[in-house]
């Protein structure tokens, strides 16, 4: 956990406890399991195709599935099931439908969005984006994180003595995002 | 026959392209030139040559024997083969024609030999497979029942298959029928009827390992890799 979240906790604590054992920290994610079906949408996670994403439209056999990813132009192949990570959603298709079926399915049910707002893709994109940062924005994120960790620090002495907390904090257009931080940081 | 002088390049590939297959990288090293064209040509064969890939191909090989004369006609010989390439394919047509008639590979022509690509290998159909195979105490009939996206890569995985439990290898095996199994009744093995649900709903393995073959490594200072 970050210094943020841990101040944040401090500081919202019990909000955030909800908000965090419903999602995060909740018992029940461990053990779900994404099923592989028709339609369901995965992520490639080996090969040169790594971290794109394909539509199952049909099972082969024990160990390979026929897939398709257009957005990602993925032509129509067979992949082991080992390269695959089903995500979250699933395309409602039949089986083993047509290119232009299964393009019109996505638009429509909006699949490419769903990935696009899932963590895994999020942090691929932060992972370039970080990648390709120059010394000087390097830097730059550095500053704002030293600062976040000194505030931090300063509220967990004040609450330590008995003090309240400061709910809010000044806001300061920050330029966190394009610098790759994965939460905004205010100041 | 050696190379002693290392000429330029243009010279040596002029003179490989009639006979074997053409070098392709086009900067040949001196010291390639240096070697044998025997081992030149083994050294080529390794990255292009379809009978490395595994993979078996569907050929229609068509042959006949060698006419006397310009008025004499032969019947020709087709046949359905199963190989790597058409060397193999050729090869195994001449094999089994010896032993249906009185021709021979030496006394023949072959008159083509054209891949049989399939028309579409964007369904999966589960393929009937009826072959013949020699095992080390007899000569048995196998059927066997594949799914997979096209008739070669059933045939493929056929030979693997019949190599694991069976072992015996291309040779051995002689493929007598290919079809595909449509209905639910003509299936002969439980096992790939589950696959015609299209409901069919299972989890799979969480595959923990690197992204690529390159980052593979045997120490790691964490316990696992992120699942994605």
């Amino acid at each position: 956990m970050c210094i943020r979240d841990r101040y944040q906790r401090r500081v919202h604590g019990e909000e955030l406890k909800k908000q965090f054992t419903r999602k995060k920290f909740s018992q029940g994610k461990m053990a779900t399991r994404n099923y592989l079906k028709i339609g369901r949408v995965c992520r490639i996670n080996y090969g040169a195709d790594y971290g794109k994403h394909v539509v199952v439209l049909d099972v082969i056999d024990s160990k390979r599935a026929l897939v398709e990813g257009p957005n990602d132009k993925i032509p129509r192949q067979s992949i082991n099931f080992n390269r695959l990570t089903p995500m979250r959603f699933v395309a409602k298709i039949c089986r083993g439908v047509h290119t232009g079926i299964l393009k019109k399915a996505i638009e429509k049910q909006g699949i490419q969005r769903d990935i696009e707002n899932s963590n895994a893709y999020k942090r691929t994109q932060q992972t370039k984006l970080r990648a390709g940062l120059t010394d000087f924005e390097r830097f730059r994120a550095q500053v704002l994180r030293f600062r976040l960790a000194k505030q931090a620090r300063h509220q967990a002495r004040v609450l330590s003595r008995g003090g309240a907390a400061t709910k809010k904090l000044p806001q300061r257009k920050s330029d966190s995002h394009e610098l790759g931080c994965r939460f905004e940081y205010i100041y | 026959f050696f190379f002693n002088d290392t000429a330029t390049t243009e010279i040596y590939t002029e003179q490989i392209v009639g006979s074997v297959r053409c070098v392709q990288e086009t900067g040949i090293n001196a010291e390639y030139m240096g070697k044998s064209l025997y081992t030149q040509v083994k050294m080529t064969k390794g990255y292009n040559d379809q009978s490395f890939a595994g993979r078996v191909r569907q050929y229609v090989v068509t042959a006949r024997k060698v006419p006397k004369n310009e008025t004499d006609t032969q019947e020709m010989y087709s046949m359905r083969i199963f190989a790597r390439s058409p060397i193999f394919a050729k090869s195994q047509f001449w094999a089994i024609l010896k032993k249906q008639s009185k021709i021979k590979g030496s006394a023949g022509e072959v008159l083509s030999v054209v891949e049989v690509k399939e028309k579409n290998s964007r369904t999966v159909r589960t393929y009937g497979i009826i072959l013949r195979y020699q095992s080390r105490t007899g000569i048995h009939n196998i059927y066997k029942e594949i799914r997979d996206v096209s008739l070669s890569g059933a045939v493929s995985q056929m030979y693997t298959q019949m190599s694991g439990n069976h072992r015996c290898n291309l040779k051995t095996i002689q493929i007598i029928k290919t079809h595909v199994v449509r209905k639910s009744d003509e299936y002969r093995k439980e096992a790939n009827k589950q696959y015609r649900n299209s409901k069919i709903s299972f989890p799979i393995a969480k595959s923990r390992r690197a992204p690529l073959k390159k980052y593979r490594t045997l120490f790691k200072a964490y316990n696992s890799y992120r699942l994605n």
